[in-house]
């Protein structure tokens, strides 16, 4: 079997926040092709941060990044709230990116409905967003990451702020688009629930400094539904996470 | 009546209305009975009669001081946007220029009027006008525009440079839309001192053929033609309220769908 090329990989990263407080500290880890990876970890723990970094939005203070994406539009990014322009529609908001990029507008057109059909909001094409639900807007915020087609897809709690059974959903949603799409996915969350439910592979995260305590596998096939956050082995995984995230916590508490 | 209780939006115009004509009866009735002094307080009867017989005069008047008006309100959109945008490039030229730009907004306009007319030449007092309304009514422009444009998303302008958008695509497609509320509630208060700005510097500046209302009430003033001196006020306030009227449908028509403020 030939060695697989990470998507991206961290090595040993540490960063620090202007006031000298250290954010992350040596943390290092890879994302393959194709995996879903969930990082859980409490408030403070450095989650956004590390997702900065993998961006390449923010540089690191020492370790190095490397990264087979580069090039703008590789890699699609969901903040955790939808940030959308309100003053434009849903399809110019899908569009942003490719006009930043300086996409000829006949592409446009074509990729904003295929981005739109992808996440099921046709006939929404010219809504605003104050028009639409929280989930709805989510979408969008989801559409303009995949309009690019990237490799990579970053979110940062995208699905927080949304009620329990559109979340839900919305998980299902994510997941069919994920193995459709053939991308690899990172997901910040603070939910057990949800990164159970959706990943591959689950980082815990503790807080003070930032630093990655736990890389546990999620032993189960896709598709993924009612039955797998019924099963047994779930409830058990979730327990043996939970237990991971009170301890690194006890651990960096005084 | 049938009993039906006025709707809303039917009281919104019907009792400034009212209000209006019942003080305006009284206005009419008191004078008459007291006598007063037709050069202290006219009837509006008086002023009305006074206003139809100076009615060309008047209004070509009006005519020019709105021309104005609008001339500086233009200007100070155009330069108070222009100079923000700067600002936003540059903390430099902001941090050189915003203390300046102060000084100008608090010196009294009244107290500059003497010394532009001796620039512009008094042969140009039109300009001067325009000059000195400009001064004053900038200011709102370029403070509410310096903030508009840096009150922008964090998560959208990290979005604009994880896709590789240049400044200027940061401007135009962001900071400029995000700005456009800020703009539009500066415009209503810099019409507003726009018009202040063309009085007040055609009182300062304006000479014996001035053509503006300003200087209409002066003279209506000296001469002691009290009526036809309400009657150029009434042009005033009417010039004010058409030019707000004018915005705030503008405001109401571009950020109804989106912005909180509108809805």
């Amino acid at each position: 079997m030939t060695p697989v090329v990470p998507v991206l990989a961290l090595h040993e990263v540490t960063h620090q926040y202007p006031g000298g407080v250290v954010a992350l500290e040596r943390v290092s880890l890879t994302l393959h092709p194709g995996e879903f990876v969930a990082l859980v970890g409490p408030s403070g723990c450095g989650k956004s941060t590390l997702l900065s970094l993998l961006a390449g939005l923010t540089t690191p203070a020492a370790g190095r990044v490397s990264s087979v994406v580069r090039s703008p539009g590789e890699l699609g990014m969901v903040f955790q709230d939808p940030t959308l322009m309100p003053w434009a529609s849903v399809a110019e908001n899908i569009a942003l990116p490719l006009r930043l990029m300086g996409r000829p507008a006949r592409d446009i057109a074509d990729r904003i409905a295929e981005a739109v059909q992808q996440v099921g909001l046709a006939g929404f094409e010219s809504s605003l967003p104050a028009e639409l639900s929280g989930g709805m807007r989510m979408r969008v915020a989801i559409a303009r990451a995949l309009v690019t087609r990237p490799r990579l897809l970053l979110m940062d709690e995208p699905f927080a702020a949304l009620d329990e059974l559109t979340r839900e959903r919305m998980n299902e949603q994510l997941l069919a688009l994920w193995r459709d799409l053939g991308i690899t996915c990172a997901f910040v969350t603070h939910s057990l629930y949800e990164a159970v439910f959706l990943a591959t592979r689950v980082l815990v995260m503790a807080p003070r400094p930032g630093r990655i305590i736990a890389d546990v596998p999620v032993p189960a096939g896709y598709p993924r539904g009612d039955a797998w956050r019924a099963d047994a082995a779930f409830a058990a995984l979730r327990g043996e996470l939970a237990a991971q995230l009170r301890q690194g916590a006890e651990v960096a508490s005084p | 009546m049938n009993g039906k209780l006025i709707p809303a939006s039917g009281l919104r115009w019907l009792a400034p209305l009212g209000l209006g004509v019942v003080a305006l009866l009284a206005w009419e009735v008191g004078v008459r009975i007291a006598a007063v002094p037709v050069f202290v307080l006219p009837a509006p009867s008086r002023i009305l009669v006074a206003g139809v017989e100076s009615a060309p005069l008047l209004l070509s008047s009006a005519g020019y001081t709105l021309r104005l008006t609008l001339m500086a309100f233009l200007a100070a959109v155009a330069g108070g946007v222009l100079i923000a945008v700067m600002f936003t490039g540059s903390r430099l030229i902001e941090a050189a220029l915003y203390p300046y730009a102060v000084v100008l907004q608090v010196t009294p306009v009244v107290a500059i009027a003497p010394l532009v007319l001796i620039w512009v030449g008094v042969d140009n007092a039109s300009t001067a006008v325009v000059l000195l309304a400009w001064i004053v009514a900038f200011f709102p422009v370029l403070s509410n525009m310096t903030l508009g444009l840096r009150a922008v998303d964090p998560g959208l302008r990290a979005l604009f440079r994880l896709y590789g958008g240049s400044r200027w695509q940061e401007v135009w497609r962001l900071r400029l839309p995000a700005a456009l509320p800020y703009l539009l509630s500066a415009m209503k208060v810099s019409a507003g001192l726009s018009l202040v700005g063309v009085v007040v510097a055609e009182f300062v500046a304006g000479s014996g053929t001035s053509p503006g209302l300003a200087w209409r009430i002066i003279e209506a003033g000296n001469r002691l033609q009290t009526p036809r001196m309400f009657a150029a006020l009434l042009l005033l306030a009417a010039i004010g309220v058409g030019v707000f009227a004018v915005l705030s449908w503008l405001e109401r028509r571009l950020l109804a769908r989106w912005h909180d403020s509108a809805r």
